[in-house]
């Protein structure tokens, strides 16, 4: 796979995305 | 039917089937926020993927009713075309066809509206860089802004309000875990326009700032 330069993600930004996707997740389970 | 992944996997919050030797360590999003999970049918891959299309398509439609329609047709259409391609490329396939009825939807919106319509968004722009307009984060406050990123009404309703491309690449990256040239070919643009920790970072400012800036 090609990767492109890029600097990692602070902690705070994982942790934003994954409370962000289990967010979703949830609204997809009750759609 | 079950999936074909693991034998020792578990099956997650949005009915993916995570890997055992993926459970134990946390991945940077960097790589890829989903783990890889090899549905075992086209059935099995459809229900799995059937209510994330649905959440996807009525944020961006704003209309339940069409947004039923736009994930029908593109499910019939990658049971119709690539039922026979190998069960890893359904995810990306179906997802470049699911973008693809999304933005036919929009395009016939606007030139039905165009009449009535004085301003064309200017984040609906299929040539614009998605994230020119995206908000700095309003709080650096990381307990604040995980508050709100957990909350499903603020989140659904700030992801409505985002221009379309913005949208998909936050969808695309950040919820269904393609890695960047899978959404770069979904969206049909560059890959330098959804790098994963620019969309990322973006992303989450926006979800957590309130959206697009007029």
């Amino acid at each position: 796979m090609k990767r492109e330069s890029q600097s990692p993600l602070q902690a705070d930004d994982r942790a934003l995305a994954h409370a962000l996707r289990e967010t979703l997740n949830r609204a997809a389970k009750s759609a | 039917m079950g999936w074909a992944a693991t034998a020792d996997g578990k099956e997650g919050d949005d009915g993916r089937v995570v890997p055992a030797d993926r459970l134990a360590y946390g991945r940077p999003m960097t790589e890829n926020p989903q783990p890889a999970a090899v549905p075992m049918s086209l059935d099995t891959f459809l229900r799995g993927v059937g209510r994330r299309a649905q959440v996807m398509a009525e944020i961006a439609t704003r209309d339940r009713e069409a947004a039923l329609d736009i994930v029908q047709d593109s499910m019939l259409a990658l049971t119709a075309r690539y039922r026979d391609r190998d069960a890893a490329e359904w995810g990306p396939l179906f997802q470049t066809i699911l973008q693809s009825r999304i933005m036919d939807w929009h395009r016939s919106r606007t030139r039905r509206g165009r009449w009535f319509t004085w301003l064309t968004p200017s984040g609906d722009d299929e040539d614009a860089d998605p994230w020119a307009d995206v908000p700095e984060q309003a709080s650096s406050d990381p307990a604040l802004l995980l508050e709100r990123a957990r909350d499903m009404e603020t989140v659904l309703a700030v992801l409505a309000d985002l221009p379309l491309r913005q949208q998909q690449a936050f969808m695309l990256r950040i919820w269904e875990g393609l890695d960047t040239a899978a959404t770069a070919e979904a969206m049909d643009c560059s890959e330098g326009s959804v790098k994963d920790a620019f969309v990322a970072r973006h992303a989450c400012a926006a979800c957590t700032t309130g959206g697009r800036q007029e």
